[in-house]
């Protein structure tokens, strides 16, 4: 069987199902697996603030 | 103990980026502000090269791809160094970058005024520039991706997530829309035709906002907004969900831009269903960004980075609330068309990307310049002044768009339009334009203020820069070691590999994309053949070019929606015209259905009124339509059609698949001739002047006497498709005027 002839017999609303069911596996698989990483978040989330090493990337803002 | 490496971070390319953002962003609002001026003035508009049609592309160009687009560029390189503790892979690939970008950015702003356009929005620049921007992308992607390969710390922060998602659909999404066949150095026609190229067309314009507007800025958000706030994100996990179902979700929307066109209805309703599910993850994302302030509230009073940053996350939030709802059929159908979009379009762009840069930039020019801000206060009255002004903008096109909706849907009690003429739903709007102008003269006195001010902490910058130099621990080569860094997590291996989760991402933004194009591509059904639509004629079609050239689209909707206000008000001779259909369009490289109707559709403008008001309107639009905001287009009475380029016109048309006859492929420019010639007589016939024949306006006018005809052309209960109406300057109430 073609692709194109696949396609056709399917109705444009099994598209709209499959994408949704589609993105709801991703989404429960990656809520799922993040349900206990709170060191791990903790650590990624402090990345941010450990990246100013050098004195002259942080003067202060005048009042 | 671990033997150390040094790292000299690469500052200059941010300082240049920064210094681009705050230029570029002044050139494309000042445009913006002039633009607001001639729809409210309308002798403001200086033709042939300074009209609201050619100007509207660069001010939308220089908006979001110099204003936003330098923005980015520079919070990618100032973050992603110091998130990955390595520098970019090559000095010369980011000067290659930043200065082939301004390049660009020249290149537009000098073709869109000269009429040299693709017509379709947002995607307006033509082929060779596209050319450009696929290479300095590549660059860019090269140096970034460089970068990352030589990081020393091996977890790729969620901000950098954003910055992969950007650079991989941004290359995915300008290729694939602006695919094209040239038939000029500086000219083409778009691959696509009617209802695929608009499927095309919004599948990118859509996405350009998720993945131009909004990825890159929220990856700014989840790294500047720790920084000044001196917090870690609210919560790491939310970001996590935030961006994976950003990246699910954003690419099926796309299709709510064309509710009730002639797209098919299932495509319209899947792109309606995924865009307010877009709700859940933006607003996690807001939430998310205002919950790092907690406990740092009491900061935001005296900073105005935070202000801005504040402000901004609030306007990402009301905008992604306002997005989907808009995406509603019922609610698109009063807003589609309206300034509504543009009070929503500004929201976003000035309110979250606009308030996101200037504190960004504010955060950064004392690290980059390495002297203190030259003044505070004067950031603060900016955040103030630009508050007013966005909010005095937002509000009145709001009103205006719900104005406009209303007016046009409108029926008395005796059952017909209460606003037949046009023009009354226009002049009706001319107080909320002024207030749109005030609004938007305070938001670009806001920028010149952060321009001076950025300009007087440069001028007190040290002599020479001191290297930002940091310790770092040696770079991590082998996937082992990344394996045991990351206590065996399988997403925090992902993370840690960013050619694996580069194509993770990839493969959503594909796979998501291919569920609606290979239907909407292969299903023939969707767009069934119509036996009376034909292939413009050559001089139709150079006519059209000119329509594009001028950048009609940008005020002209060529589209009758379903509705009976609209069958109705473009009915012809009293009787209800048919709704648009997808056959209507197949040979329409590129599409010319519009987002907005400042003046009325033209679908079915062919026949509706003769040549010589035509000529009369063009040339002076107030001297047939009172009130009329629309240009003048004196230059297309003296210019000459250059029946020399006329052929190869044609020949790229054949090679697009465009069924044309022997003669046309051959004696395309004589046949052009022959119906100039025709158009000319009947010019003269309706009291026209004489010896305009062979100028650009006749060619202009075939075309618009062509729209509609052919759909018409099966119904025998329609006045004669040829039969000019009687040319007054005050309307018939079913046949409006033209502004």
């Amino acid at each position: 069987m073609r692709l194109s002839e696949l396609v056709s017999n399917l109705t444009p609303d099994t598209y709209a199902q499959l994408a949704l069911l589609l993105f709801l596996g991703v989404f429960v698989a990656i809520a799922w697996r993040h349900r206990r990483l709170t060191t791990a978040h903790t650590e990624a989330a402090a990345l941010p603030l450990a990246d100013d090493a050098a004195p002259s990337a942080r003067p202060e803002v005048s009042p | 103990m671990t033997q150390q490496d040094t790292l000299r971070y690469d500052d200059d390319i941010v300082r240049k980026f920064v210094a681009a953002t705050i230029l570029w962003g002044t050139v494309g609002m000042v445009v913006g502000l002039l633009l607001a001026l001639q729809l409210a003035v309308p002798q403001l508009n200086f033709a042939p090269y300074l009209t609201f049609g050619r100007l509207r592309p660069l001010h939308t160009n220089a908006v979001i791809f110099a204003f936003a687009g330098n923005a980015l560029f520079g919070a990618v390189y100032y973050s992603t160094q110091r998130l990955v503790k390595a520098r970019p892979l090559s000095d010369t690939l980011s000067k290659i970058h930043f200065w082939g970008w301004q390049l660009i950015i020249v290149s537009a702003a000098l073709t869109l005024p000269l009429g040299f356009t693709e017509g379709k929005e947002y995607a307006e620049l033509e082929w060779p520039i596209d050319i450009a921007i696929a290479v300095v992308w590549v660059t860019f992607a090269v140096n970034f991706f460089g970068m990352l390969r030589n990081r020393r710390e091996q977890h790729l922060y969620v901000a950098v997530w954003f910055y992969i998602a950007t650079i991989i659909t941004v290359a995915i999404l300008h290729i694939f829309n602006s695919l094209a066949v040239p038939w000029s150095p500086l000219k083409s026609y778009s691959l696509y035709a009617g209802v695929e190229d608009a499927f095309m067309q919004w599948w990118y314009g859509h996405n350009a906002v998720a993945f131009f507007l909004t990825t890159p800025f929220l990856g700014l958000m989840y790294y500047f907004l720790p920084k000044a706030a001196e917090k870690p994100v609210f919560s790491y996990r939310l970001s996590i969900l935030h961006f994976w179902s950003l990246v699910f979700i954003y690419i099926w929307a796309g299709p709510h831009h064309l509710h009730y066109t002639a797209l098919p209805q299932w495509a319209s309703t899947l792109g309606m269903l995924f865009s307010v599910m877009l709700w859940m993850p933006s607003w996690g994302g807001m939430i998310n960004g205002l919950l790092t302030l907690r406990g740092a509230w009491n900061r935001v009073a005296a900073d105005p980075v935070l202000k801005f940053f504040v402000v901004g996350i609030t306007f990402y939030g009301m905008s992604t609330f306002e997005g989907p709802m808009m995406s509603i059929k019922s609610v698109n159908a009063l807003s589609h068309y309206t300034d509504w979009n543009i009070a929503h379009v500004h929201g976003g762009a000035l309110g979250w990307v606009g308030f996101m840069v200037f504190g960004m930039v504010y955060w950064l020019a004392p690290r980059l310049y390495q002297t203190k801000l030259w003044s505070t206060k004067l950031a603060t009255v900016h955040f103030w002044v630009a508050t007013v002004g966005i909010a005095l903008y937002v509000v009145s096109m709001w009103a205006a768009g719900i104005t406009q909706g209303l007016m046009w849907r409108a029926f008395d009690d005796t059952g017909r339009l209460q606003y037949p003429d046009f023009l009354e739903t226009v002049t009706r709007l001319m107080p909320m334009y002024w207030v749109r102008a005030l609004g938007g003269t305070l938001y670009i006195s806001g920028i010149v203020m952060a321009a001076y001010n950025l300009i007087k902490t440069w001028q007190t910058r040290p002599a020479k820069y001191a290297e930002v130099e940091v310790e770092v621990p040696p770079r991590v080569r082998d996937a082992a070691t990344a394996k045991a860094e990351h206590h065996g997590h399988w997403h925090r291996k992902f993370e840690g590999l960013p050619t694996t989760f580069s194509v993770l991402v990839a493969l959503a933004v594909i796979v998501a994309s291919l569920f609606e194009i290979i239907p909407t591509f292969l299903i023939k059904s969707n767009v069934p053949k119509i036996a009376t639509v034909k292939p413009y004629t050559p001089l139709e079609l150079y006519g059209r070019d000119i329509y594009i050239r001028e950048g009609c689209y940008n005020c002209h909707s060529q589209m009758v929606r379903p509705f009976v206000d609209e069958t109705v008000r473009y009915g012809l001779g009293g009787v209800p015209t048919e709704y648009s259909k997808p056959g209507e369009f197949i040979y329409d490289h590129p599409f010319q259905w519009g987002s907005r109707r400042i003046g009325p559709d033209l679908a079915r403008e062919g026949g509706r009124r003769d040549e010589y008001w035509h000529l009369r309107h063009l040339d002076n639009p107030r001297s047939t339509s009172k009130g009329s905001i629309m240009p003048r287009y004196p230059h297309l009475l003296k210019d000459n059609i250059d029946y020399g380029s006329i052929q190869a016109r044609i020949n790229a048309m054949v090679t697009l698949g465009v069924p044309y006859g022997a003669d046309a492929k051959r004696n395309a420019a004589a046949l052009a001739r022959a119906q100039a010639e025709e158009v000319g007589a009947k010019l003269v016939k309706n009291g026209g002047p004489t010896g305009k024949t062979h100028k650009d306006v006749i060619a202009l006018i075939a075309y618009l006497q062509r729209l509609g005809v052919d759909i018409r052309a099966g119904r025998n209960d329609l006045p004669a498709p040829a039969a000019p109406v009687e040319a007054t300057p005050t309307p018939a109430p079913a046949a409006p005027a033209g502004n």
